[in-house]
């Protein structure tokens, strides 16, 4: 790569910064006015899939007990919030090509854009929720680890949408993997089964999963009243945060190649 | 005339920049965009390239606008804003006109206050009326071209990068931009043009690159250069049809 002797805006922060937060309020705005439901569509979502999962686990199967519609909640939540945030982000790079190469833009744009979308929708999911989960169960002093868990998750979430983001125009086929790997990722994550439910041995390696574990958190402080596993938390926000580093440092040094990808 | 100033605002040098035209890494298929080429640009001048289609010219003005980096020899831009004159930059078809101003604008490095100042005289120029308020999804090509157009127009980088249309839209609306824009390019606004039209560029330009094959051949007084152009081009009659199909492009 030859030396390019450009000097940098030095507000290019907050060019980015203020770009990515109209182009958000843009994108929410424009998404609730194309719809007849607007809003109503990002809280009908989780309640159907809560609605699922409760007649076949609750119902059909009998496995649910008491408490599951609270359970559900909390794991269905957190996923879709994941699973959504990601989805969208894969390509944000790779379908901005017409823009790159139009003007110059900090790639991290495209992916944080997505996250804040994501964040967005889901603080909205959450009012609505949350207040449910509060009419259901008894408060309690645990349940102000919630903010922690959930900031861990929004960390973990930023740095797998960066990556991927970063990745997927160099290799685009990873665009189709993503959301049947969304979808198993789904499956192992206990989004609608107790830990109880997997044998002892495993559940060391089904922690390995992040999504798994932190649900599992989020269910600790905020239905069984107890305190969060910091460790564990501690050592997802340090992977995410070297996981993060990498994707920034990906679109940092192919800065400039992003907008020369064919499409 | 431009007065020569001892420091240009760009300085490019020796610079290539090699495409991959297979996706693949492992068994590329390199082809040479531009080989070597050298420029320097003065604040205030118009600077016009010329040379055929697909010699590479506007993968020059990427390089010029900082989007892409070359492969070889270096580009030195001594603090001044770039920006090609993007048609539609960013829009969002859900959004309404205003929006759209507003989001383009940003992107191009302006602040809120800034667009919010300039938005009456966008919205003016434009000819949109009360389509403004109305989302993009309903607007027809030209009057999104027209909407582009008129952001472009008033944001103004140090240096403005055009990519052969002066004009866009309607016959009339073209008239009217192309008008306004060789207005600014005939003041003191810094420009590159890009064509490879050499009426434009000696109406245009007070001086002219000539790009042949990746290669810079002529910088200098705009008539020599484009004399110098023609005279090649007529002495090659069949280097006119060795186009190449065009780099996937905007």
């Amino acid at each position: 790569m030859g030396e390019s002797g450009f000097s940098k805006r030095p507000d290019q922060l907050v060019i980015s910064a203020r770009y990515i937060w109209h182009r958000v309020m843009t994108e929410l705005s424009s998404e609730a006015k194309r719809l007849y439901l607007s809003y109503f569509w990002w809280i009908l979502e989780p309640c159907l899939m809560i609605g699922v999962f409760y007649i076949i686990f609750g119902m059909v199967f009998e496995r649910g007990g008491e408490g599951f519609v609270s359970f559900l909640i909390l794991g269905v939540t957190a996923w879709l919030w994941f699973a959504h945030t990601v989805a969208k982000s894969t390509l944000s790079i790779r379908s901005q090509q017409g823009l790159m190469r139009q003007v110059h833009v900090a790639k991290y744009v495209f992916p944080f854009s997505a996250v804040l979308f994501g964040l967005f929708k889901h603080f909205f999911v959450l009012i609505v929720l949350i207040s449910l989960l509060v009419y259901l169960n008894e408060p309690s002093i645990t349940w102000f680890f919630y903010i922690l868990i959930f900031l861990v998750q929004l960390l973990f979430i930023t740095a797998v949408s960066t990556v991927i983001a970063a990745v997927v125009p160099f290799v685009p086929d990873l665009s189709k993997i993503v959301p049947p790997m969304l979808q198993m990722t789904m499956f192992l994550s206990g989004v609608f089964y107790p830990q109880s439910m997997i044998p002892a041995q495993y559940v060391p390696h089904f922690r390995y999963n992040p999504m798994a574990g932190l649900i599992m958190e989020y269910r600790k402080v905020m239905l069984e009243y107890q305190l969060p596993d910091f460790v564990y938390l501690g050592k997802v926000a340090l992977y995410s945060g070297i996981l993060l580093a990498f994707g920034l440092w990906v679109l940092n040094r192919f800065n400039h190649v992003y907008p020369r990808l064919a499409d | 005339m431009r007065l020569k100033q001892d420091n240009p605002l760009i300085r490019v040098r020796d610079v290539s920049v090699i495409y991959n035209r297979r996706r693949s890494v492992f068994n590329p298929d390199p082809f040479e965009a531009l080989k070597k080429v050298n420029l320097d640009l003065y604040a205030g001048e118009s600077l016009g390239v010329i040379g055929r289609n697909g010699v590479g010219k506007t993968t020059l003005l990427r390089v010029l606008a900082n989007i892409i980096s070359p492969d070889k020899g270096f580009v030195q831009n001594f603090g001044a804003t770039t920006a090609m004159l993007s048609l539609q930059v960013g829009f969002n078809p859900h959004a309404t006109g205003r929006t759209n101003i507003l989001l383009s604008a940003l992107l191009l490095g302006y602040a809120r206050k800034e667009v919010a100042e300039r938005m009456d005289e966008i919205v003016a120029f434009s000819e949109l009326g009360e389509f403004i308020d109305q989302p993009l999804a309903g607007y027809s090509i030209g009057m999104r071209a027209r909407l582009g157009f008129s952001v472009c127009y008033f944001m103004n980088p140090d240096i403005l990068l055009i990519d052969e249309a002066l004009g866009v839209g309607d016959l009339e609306f073209r008239q009217k931009s192309t008008k306004a824009m060789q207005e600014k390019i005939k003041s003191d606004q810094t420009v590159v043009l890009v064509s490879h039209n050499a009426q434009t560029i000696r109406q245009l330009c007070n001086r002219a690159v000539w790009i042949e094959n990746g290669v810079s051949r002529l910088e200098g007084d705009v008539d020599r250069v484009v004399d110098a152009y023609e005279a090649f081009v007529k002495s090659n009659p069949r280097a006119r049809s060795q186009v190449r199909p065009r780099q996937a492009s905007s």
